[in-house]
């Protein structure tokens, strides 16, 4: 059966991680048990009782003592409820759910990830895990609206001078700080790499990855070789909801992430319409 | 399992059947029409137009309002569906398709499977097509599908009904009633009357011709949006669409915790996607409805689940307000 | 039959009157299930009536009598709250005379609660000081017509729209607001009817129309006797109906002389060739249906709208026959049976006039008890005394003005200042929320009764489960407060059905009806009578009911505030398909609730560009009254110059910003046209809620 009850789970350690977002960490109560096989990319859906259910992104797998950690930004009514719970408060989990990085392919590849925004966090552990691997190189572009609003700040300290992270800024700070989307830092990141990328992992706001996407191919990576992980609104979780429906998949099941070639197909269902067209009815 | 028998009324089996079950069937109170307990007095009135009896069983099986869990201030403790045995007596091959459609598309569904498991499916036979029925065209009538009901009962108009037998368990159901071995043409009857049923369903070459110009990628957007701007997101048809799973999940406030509930949603509400970015992935009505059509009949979407998810029972046809239904819009894309 | 879970009745959330079966489980409503054998919504609903489960919901709901204690409330019994209210509207009463109380009766209440409402006001507290809400919707649609035809009812039926081969659609959006019946307007218009819509407002029947005069707002008289005059111009009239059964015609005539084509396009921005096939299309059809609405009605010149629309109906002769007729779309469930049942103060049952001493007499007679003689007061002249300390106490039935009327600072002041405020509520509204006493009533599907839709259709309400905690029909409060006010037992009923009995043997119009004669009927239409068993289709068929029609000489006259360079804006107000009133209702189904986020300004895309608007940013609105934040939902719905806001909404309530000039004859406020200024808030600053808002303004 699927587990449609959450195991609880209480807030061990909460910080400020970015403006408007909060990183948590996360254990399960005792008596309680949580998945602990965790592919980078998937993601969990947490209870905030009183607030509901929402999809969040392992920004690290559970350690050996089963801890979670996850980046939240804040943008409605649950994670504004999330935001004002203290250490100990007791919330829900069910997880994981959906398909992860396709790491296995990567072992010994140049492999490109660009994140925008809170688009960081379903790469983390993934960036990780390249970072780890003995062969290939590694290079991460990470747009932010502007320095402030940079998340995951721990984890790109530990990166630091590891492999290079080229950063961009919607609002730069200062002038030395690159104004633009990644887009503009990709044929430095090409360079860095030491050469095209043999395979890149994006996620972002979904009309940035489409970008991107466009970009890559332009300088010549098949659409068979860039994975996107995607945002949909999400109820369950687990493919009963239909929120999440994108084409006849389900991207809770299906994806998050899916490759390039794979997203274009369920898309072209029903592409975005020209803007001309939509004459918002509401009501 | 081919063991047949002859009934002397319908009003037997389900009597037989509600000393073991609460048994739900068609219903009526002057005018009102639906599935509900039967009572012993209550009249036993079998209905065979779907446009009549907007909802079908799904409610007994996918309940429109479902507690899941309940959060007690430290530990998430779930509320399980109800699973006393229950008859879900005289359902269309239509209907029964749809919960076979239901029995895939929910396996693992703590709730649904509860509910399902406890439920024993009695089906009837369609003598003659309905208004707006088109089971034929899609795989899932006028005669009750092999494999999709417990029981199956076959009437014609001057002979005792008669019982067919659909799984173990069914005949279980059955066990202790005294009933009539059927004379030896009873499947060759049935068969008969189902030509015959089949035969009155009217041709619908709108269909087809509609389902092929959606195969074949030939619905403008325009078109779309055209048909959408009548859209008034009423959820009626995915409400009484007998394939329609989609819900939504809130938290109810109780005691020191809370409750979480799910109710039936619907994909023609603009909020159904909406994302808290405000990142709208269908923003339009006519994306909306292009999307409830892909999904009961499009191909890829034939291609996951293995049929078609409309199984033509024409209800969505009468439901809609705004003459979206499934006759109205296929006539329209056929048509142009 | 017992053991039904699920029950027949009537949606309680619009004056279309769909039939909806309640589906329950134990005491609780958990679905809805539409009625394909209807007579009305033939198994349709939109997606109010799909909710409806959700808007009963016993969460939320007021259990038990409800006192005020400081700045709380805190829970007692029936017996000591009745005693309190009694005594309260004793005082009151003893103090100032019977004109210092009265009642706010409800057009979501029954007609049996209505009626109840009025006889307690009329007999019990001896006063006429009773009215409900049409006074911000249709009073000036009772007022005019009634002028005009005799009646102000719908007066064709909904069946009636197969029977069009016009339809007109007059500043409503029946989509929206009426959906069923809008859905049955589309429908006509695939099957050939042609559709011709007047709106300032692109709405989406304006989008499908085959023409849409897409007028300045609040300048309906103008367009309206623009038509006229060319009808008459160009002997377009229908001669034979204006000598049979009109008078005024010459008058009318002559008016209209000044109001040529240009002279109209000037003042309305509608092109004189559209004005010209307007009035072609409108004469020439066979059978033209007219629906109006609020556009018409919400005005200062609101009665003088409706007669001017009622003039044109009356030019062209498209009334009296099937598929024609002058139809004002009432917005709640049973506004039309809340206007029958006299919760109004100038007329009883069946709008038989206060001021005819026979009358009285009758019900004096009939009630065992003197009634009321002096004038009463409307529920804004109620207000108006209470702030001048002219009025103590008053009793709101599930109302909730502090949301929905003009002006809410005038309404808080006034409610305020009473001595006693008691209010009959599901929920703690915003109204509540002031009240010195909450009484606990059952919701419509607690109880029985009867609602009568806009096309005067009585219809059966059935209680499906018991009324939480210890609610209770508001009929039967009254009955007890009769007791204990008054010494009164006549209001000592047992069941709803008892108060039908007696209202039919008082009210003409509804004299032929009883309640197993509507369930066999599928509902009755009235007028019915010994002269019409079965009820009335369509009225005016041979005469009308004040014999000959008038037509009236109307002038322009525009709104009482027009933009300027300080508030360049015109604000009108609207509703959303998915709410209904204040909301307290729909806005409990979390899937309504999800699809409108709370309060919109609907603002086309050259304002916003000029404002520096984005979509879903948020925006500040500032009228002379008052100040609202909400955000921007772009869209050409609305023409550049005009922004528009539904009302539905706490959090942005337009009515801080509307117009409180009114009607003089109806006292109808100005809500469809006032001048607004806006401003862009920053981006990522988030609209305030109208409490922060004030929290601010103290501090
Ligand atoms: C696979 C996946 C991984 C995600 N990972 C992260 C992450 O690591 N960090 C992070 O900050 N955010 C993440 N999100 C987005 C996050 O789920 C939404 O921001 C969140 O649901 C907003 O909830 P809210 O109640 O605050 O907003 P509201 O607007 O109040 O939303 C109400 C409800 O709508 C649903 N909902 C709304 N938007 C979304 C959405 N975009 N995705 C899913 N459900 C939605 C939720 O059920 C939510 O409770 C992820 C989303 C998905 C689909
Ligand atoms: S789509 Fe329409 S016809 Fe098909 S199964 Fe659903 S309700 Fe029936
Ligand atoms: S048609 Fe829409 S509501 Fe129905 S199951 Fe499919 S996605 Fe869900
Ligand atoms: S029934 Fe018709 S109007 Fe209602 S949501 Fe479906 S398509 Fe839209
Ligand atoms: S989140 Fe429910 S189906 Fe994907």
């Amino acid at each position: 059966m699927k587990q449609t009850t959450p195991s609880a789970v209480r807030i061990v350690a909460a910080y400020d991680d970015g403006q408007d977002a909060r990183h948590f960490e996360l254990a399960p109560l005792s008596g309680e048990s949580i998945a602990s096989a965790v592919e980078p990319g998937q993601f969990f859906m947490l209870s905030v009782p009183g607030a509901g259910e929402a999809a969040f992104t392992y920004a690290a797998p559970p350690d050996a003592r089963g801890h979670v950690q996850a980046l939240v930004r804040r943008v409605g009514a649950l994670t504004s409820r999330l935001f004002e719970l203290e250490p100990g408060a007791v919330l829900g989990l069910r997880g994981p759910f959906g398909r992860g990085w396709p790491l296995a392919e990567l072992r010994a590849q140049r492999v490109l990830v660009i994140a925008g925004g809170c688009g960081l966090a379903p790469l983390c552990s993934a960036v990780d895990h390249l970072a780890a691997r003995g062969a290939g190189a590694l290079a991460v572009i990470y747009g932010a609206r502007n320095p402030d609003s940079q998340v995951l700040g721990v984890e790109r300290g530990r990166w630091s001078g590891r492999f290079p992270l080229l950063e961009t800024y919607d609002h730069p700070d200062d002038p030395d700080q690159i104004r633009g989307t990644p887009i503009v830092r990709l044929d430095e990141a090409c360079q860095a790499l030491g050469g095209a990328p043999e395979a890149a992992l994006v996620c972002g706001p979904e009309l940035m990855m489409t970008r991107v996407a466009a970009a890559l191919r332009d300088r010549g990576l098949g659409a068979g070789r860039i994975w996107l992980s995607l945002e949909r609104r999400m109820h369950c979780g687990d493919g009963r909801c239909g929120h999440c429906y994108l084409g006849p998949s389900y991207v809770c099941q299906d994806g998050p992430t899916y490759r390039l070639d794979e997203f274009q197909r369920l898309q072209a269902e029903s592409p975005p319409r020209a803007t001309e067209l939509v004459s918002v009815h509401h009501c | 399992m081919s063991d047949v028998y002859e009934l002397t009324g319908l009003r037997q089996l389900a009597d037989h059947l509600a000393r073991e079950a609460r048994v739900v069937a068609p219903q009526h109170d002057g005018e009102h029409r639906c599935f509900a307990l039967l009572s012993e007095d209550g009249d036993l009135e079998i209905c065979r137009e779907p446009s009549q009896l907007p909802l079908a069983a799904k409610p007994f099986l996918f309940a429109e309002r479902e507690s899941l869990f309940v959060f007690d201030g430290a530990r998430f403790v779930e509320t399980p569906a109800p699973s006393e045995p229950l008859v879900l007596f005289g359902l269309t091959a239509c209907d029964l398709t749809a919960i076979a459609y239901l029995d895939r598309f929910f396996e693992g569904d703590p709730h649904y499977v509860a509910r399902r498991r406890a439920a024993l499916l009695v089906g009837v036979d369609c003598e003659r097509g309905c208004r707006d029925g088109f089971c034929d065209a899609m795989d899932a009538g006028p005669g009750v599908r092999d494999g999709s009901a417990d029981l199956v009962v076959h009437t014609a108009p001057d002979a005792s009904p008669l019982l067919f037998i659909g799984s173990e368990r069914g005949a279980a159901a059955v066990a202790g009633l005294a009933l009539e071995p059927a004379p030896a043409d009873a499947t060759e009857r049935r068969a008969r009357g189902l030509e015959a049923a089949e035969a009155s369903l009217g041709a619908r070459p709108h269909i087809a011709a509609g389902i092929a110009r959606l195969d074949a990628g030939e619905v403008s957007a325009e078109l779309w949006e055209e048909l959408g701007l009548r859209c008034l997101a009423c959820s009626g048809c995915t409400t009484v669409c007998p394939t329609c799973t989609c819900f939504t999940t809130t938290d109810e406030p109780e005691g020191d915790g809370a409750r979480r509930l799910r109710y039936w949603d619907s994909c023609l509400f603009e909020g159904f996607q909406r994302e808290a970015s405000g990142h709208h992935p269908a923003p339009t009505a006519g994306m909306r409805l292009e999307r409830f059509f892909r999904h009961k009949l499009g191909e890829p979407v034939r291609a996951r689940f293995g049929r078609a998810t409309c199984v033509g029972c024409g209800r969505c046809e009468s439901a809609c307000p705004a003459v979206l239904g499934i006759h109205s819009t296929l006539g329209r894309i056929a048509a142009t | 039959m017992g053991t039904l879970c699920s029950v027949a009745t009537t949606c309680p959330f619009c004056g279309v009157g769909c039939g909806m079966a309640l589906r329950t489980e134990g005491t609780r409503v958990v679905g809805i299930e539409p009625l394909p054998r209807h007579r009305i919504s033939c198994g349709q609903l939109c997606a109010k009536g799909y909710a409806a489960a959700q808007g009963i919901d016993p969460r939320d709901r007021v259990l038990r009598p409800l006192l005020r204690q400081g700045g709380d409330f805190c829970e007692t019994s029936w017996d000591d709250a009745l005693e309190r209210v009694s005594e309260a509207l004793r005082d009151a009463v003893a103090e100032l005379g019977p004109a210092a109380a009265g009642v706010i009766s409800c057009a979501r209440a029954t007609n049996e609660d209505n009626y109840a409402a009025q006889k307690f006001a009329r007999a019990v507290l001896q006063t006429n000081n009773v009215d409900h809400c049409a006074r911000i919707c249709h009073s000036p649609s009772v007022a005019g017509l009634r002028q005009t035809l005799g009646s102000g009812a719908m007066t064709n039926s909904i069946d009636d729209i197969e029977r069009a081969d016009l339809i007109v659609i007059c500043g409503c959006d029946p989509t929206e607001n009426h959906s069923v019946l809008g859905g049955r307007v589309m429908a006509a218009k695939l099957r050939g009817a042609r559709l011709l819509v007047i709106d300032p407002r692109k709405t989406r029947l304006a989008r499908m129309a085959d023409l849409h005069l897409q007028l300045a707002p609040g300048t309906n008289i103008a367009l309206l006797n623009g038509l006229l005059h060319i009808i008459f111009a160009r002997g377009w009239q229908n001669r034979e109906f204006l000598e049979a059964r009109v008078d005024g015609v010459e008058a009318v005539a002559e008016k209209v002389r000044d109001y040529d084509p240009a002279r109209v396009e000037a003042i309305t921005g509608v092109p004189a060739t559209d004005l010209e096939r307007a009035a072609r299309m409108y004469t020439e059809a066979e059978a033209a249906l007219l629906c109006y609405g609020m556009g018409i009605t919400q005005h200062t010149t609101g009665t003088n709208n409706v007669m001017a629309v009622s003039n044109l109906v009356l030019a062209a002769g498209q009334i009296g026959r099937p598929g024609t007729g002058i139809n004002p779309l009432r917005g709640q469930n049973n506004v039309q049976g809340a206007c029958d049942m006299g919760a109004l103060p100038n007329v009883y049952p069946g709008y038989q006039p206060v001021a005819d001493a026979a009358v009285r007499a009758k019900f004096a007679s009939a009630w065992g008890r003197e009634v009321a003689s002096a004038p009463g007061l409307t529920s804004l002249g109620m207000q108006k005394a209470a702030r001048d300390s002219a009025f103590r106490a008053m009793i709101i039935m599930g109302e909730d003005p502090v949301v929905t009327d003009p002006d809410q600072n005038q309404v808080e002041a006034a409610l305020r200042a009473l001595d006693t405020l008691v209010v009959f509520e599901l929920t703690l509204t915003e109204t509540a929320k002031l009240a010195d006493v909450v009484l606990p009533v059952a919701s419509f599907a607690e109880k029985d009764g009867t609602f009568t839709n806009c096309e005067r259709r009585v219809q059966r309400v059935r209680a499906a489960v018991p009324p939480p905690g210890e609610a209770r029909p508001d009929w039967w409060i009254l009955g007890k407060l009769a007791r204990r006010v008054a010494g009164y037992e006549g209001m000592a009923y047992d069941g709803a059905e008892a108060i039908f009995d007696e209202l039919t043997s008082l009210t003409p119009s509804y004299s032929a009806m009883s309640y197993p004669r509507i369930e066999q009927r599928g509902g009755l239409q009235w007028p019915c009578d010994a002269e019409h068993p079965d009820g009335t289709p369509y009225l005016h068929a041979g005469r009308f009911p004040i014999g000959r029609a008038r037509m009236v000489p109307l002038e322009h006259q525009g709104p009482a505030e027009r933009p300027d360079s300080e508030y360049p804006l015109w604000l009108t107000t609207q509703r959303l398909h998915y709410h209904y009133g204040c909301g307290s209702m729909t806005r409990k189904s979390p899937l309504l609730e999800r699809e409108t986020p709370p309060g919109l300004l609907f603002i086309h895309p050259d304002d916003a560009a000029t404002h520096g608007l984005v979509q879903g940013g948020g925006v500040r609105v500032c009228s002379r009254r008052g100040v609202v934040e909400t955000r921007a939902l772009i869209s050409d719905q609305v023409p550049p110059g005009l922004v528009s806001m539904p009302y539905h909404f706490k959090e942005a309530p337009s009515n801080q910003l509307t117009n409180d000039a009114q009607d003089p004859l109806t006292k109808m406020p100005e809500l469809k046209a006032c001048a607004v200024r806006i401003e862009a808030l920053p981006a990522e600053v988030a609209p305030r809620t109208r409490a922060e808002l004030a929290q601010e303004a103290a501090r």
